[in-house]
């Protein structure tokens, strides 16, 4: 019984060695030099970790830009898409007129399509409306990609709320937009946490919408901005490492602080799809 | 209360800005997409109408995108298999610790979170000849035969293709199955063991059919998402060497933004949700069951 034990614990152990390994590794690569990763042992710490890796990726591969845009469109998106998502779920589970069910449905079936498919007319719509070379022309796809999950756990949430909660506010002569935003936001914070925190993660990871929309590089996220980054300076590997290191430092740190919250968050997002 | 519920100026207020984005974003494309699939058109001047002979040349004389296909149903297959079984294997044996899980769940779960193309990127730097981690790591097992140039030789490109694939979503499936798992009641387990089942029986008569609803979750994630896969692939390698790891997702983005032919590559667009819709129906009605109440 102890041996039978120790065996599972020993394949657990060797199994996240692969998980989290080459990422240590790539921490170890991106404080070396060019020379030391062509001479030396793969294994080998750097024998003076090269911090200015971090600073040449950071300035001069302007990943500081990158990392920028990355911020500004994703807590745009995120912030837009929580909004407009609450708003949607509180009318379809609150308010009564006909059809509210069909919006949920609408969206739902929205939900099942590949992001793929939309890719051509929304780059000639995108065109002819001039948002090609601003943010939006990526911040509205995501809004649009993160409504039918946010309107989904949100008016489920909401349905696990007493109407009377508000049902007193509207006594006292409360409107509903008074009542929705003192009364009901501050309830559903759980609901927009899980939410939002998927809706942080994805965004931030997307590829193929803003490689596709973002034509010039002042605009890159992250993930294009690596691409880039590859493109320009393939020979500066250490750097090269370093960026890639960045780009995933907000994730995981994010991921140390509440991980409770994350796993719970993508398990919700999951059972979606 | 109800003549304030059903106020429509307020309800136009909170549903009309969703609604409008969401149809400018997924609606008007997807009717356009279908209709451009049915033209020639190249991005200037009319749309010229050709009926079906898009869809006739891909699956008649367009060779890449039937090595796409190929490759896409090896990447569907390998890819779901292999993150399936492990993140099962490893969500049971986790489950069924008392202590310590947190370390491993933490472990599993820190390459779901990182972008793609950090992996992909990640992953390019491994299999480098010159420097990278694998055929180091295969010298170092005195496994010096086994190295090769991975992401460029014919032979192993798209294998080195997939498994960061696995590598990166292993995680996701076990932490969603985990969570179905810790739902099961204790007491159905415990009964089983009572009535002398061991403990591989309890887990295939007991466990897995009161799992199902999960897994049925975690195999239309892993199978939509081989389906429609992209930026892995396309950072590492951007489907060569010679289109060997090309996908249906790829040839779709490098006719249309690349070479420009918007009719053709709409029409692989709208064969690519046909596809995602149909496999997803096939999915449900296959893993169709009554939702157990426990």
């Amino acid at each position: 019984m102890k041996l039978k034990k120790w065996g599972k614990m020993l394949i657990l152990i060797v199994f996240s060695i692969i998980q989290i390994f080459p990422l240590l590794w790539l921490i170890n690569f991106s404080l070396k030099s060019n020379s030391e990763i062509y001479t030396a042992s793969t294994f080998s710490f750097p024998k003076v970790p090269m911090f200015s890796n971090y600073i040449d990726a950071w300035i001069k591969g302007n990943v500081a830009n990158y990392f920028l845009n990355s911020v500004v469109v994703t807590f745009l998106s995120v912030g837009l898409t929580i909004v407009l998502g609450c708003m949607m779920g509180y009318a379809i589970t609150r308010m009564r007129f006909k059809g509210s069910n069909a919006v949920l449905t609408f969206l739902m079936i929205g939900m099942m399509v590949p992001i793929h498919a939309t890719l051509i007319p929304l780059f000639l719509i995108m065109q002819k409306a001039g948002l090609l070379n601003t943010r939006w022309c990526i911040i509205i796809p995501y809004i649009a990609a993160g409504l039918p999950l946010t309107v989904f756990i949100i008016s489920n949430f909401l349905k696990s709320i007493p109407r009377e909660l508000e049902e007193a506010a509207f006594m006292d002569g409360c409107g509903v937009i008074r009542s929705f935003v003192y009364i009901i936001i501050p309830v559903l914070k759980p609901a927009i946490a899980t939410v939002s925190i998927f809706a942080y993660m994805t965004n931030w990871n997307e590829f193929i919408m803003a490689s596709t929309y973002l034509q010039s590089s002042k605009l890159y996220t992250l993930p294009i901005g690596l691409t880039a980054f590859r493109g320009a300076y393939s020979a500066e590997l250490g750097p090269m490492a370093a960026a890639i290191i960045i780009t995933c430092v907000p994730l995981v740190a994010f991921y140390c602080i509440c991980s409770e919250q994350v796993e719970k968050s993508f398990t919700a997002g999951a059972v979606l799809k | 209360m109800n003549k304030i519920m059903s106020n429509k100026a307020v309800i136009a207020l909170f549903l009309v800005p969703g609604l409008l984005i969401f149809a400018f974003v997924f609606v008007y494309p997807i009717l356009y997409t279908a209709n451009l699939g049915f033209t020639s058109w190249k991005g200037l001047g009319p749309k010229e109408y050709i009926g079906f002979e898009n869809y006739i040349k891909l699956f008649t004389s367009d060779t890449i995108f039937m090595m796409s296909l190929k490759n896409t149903v090896i990447i569907l297959v390998t890819a779901v298999l292999g993150q399936l079984i492990p993140a099962l294997f490893f969500a049971l044996l986790l489950s069924g610790m008392k202590k310590r899980t947190r370390f491993f769940r933490v472990a599993f779960f820190i390459p779901v979170l990182l972008s793609t193309t950090a992996i992909a990127l990640m992953w390019q730097k491994i299999y480098d000849v010159n420097y990278g981690l694998l055929n180091e790591a295969l010298g170092l097992f005195q496994l010096a035969g086994w190295q090769h140039d991975w992401l460029t030789e014919e032979a192993t490109c798209l294998i080195a293709a997939i498994v960061p694939v696995i590598w990166q979503w292993i995680g996701y499936h076990m932490i969603i199955l985990y969570a179905g798992l810790k739902a099961i009641p204790e007491q159905y387990v415990e009964a089983a063991r009572l009535d002398g089942a061991n403990a591989f029986q309890t887990t295939i008569r007991v466990i897995l059919p009161m799992l199902k609803s999960i897994l049925k979750v975690c195999v239309v994630l892993a199978v939509v998402g081989s389906i429609k896969i992209f930026d892995n692939i396309y950072v590492m390698t951007g489907g060569g060497p010679y289109n060997l790891t090309t996908t249906i997702a790829i040839q779709m983005y490098k006719e249309s933004f690349l070479k420009f032919n918007y009719g053709y590559g709409s029409a692989i667009a709208v064969l690519l949700c046909i596809v995602c819709v149909v496999v997803y129906l096939i999915i449900n009605r296959l893993m169709a069951q009554e939702d157990l109440e426990y």
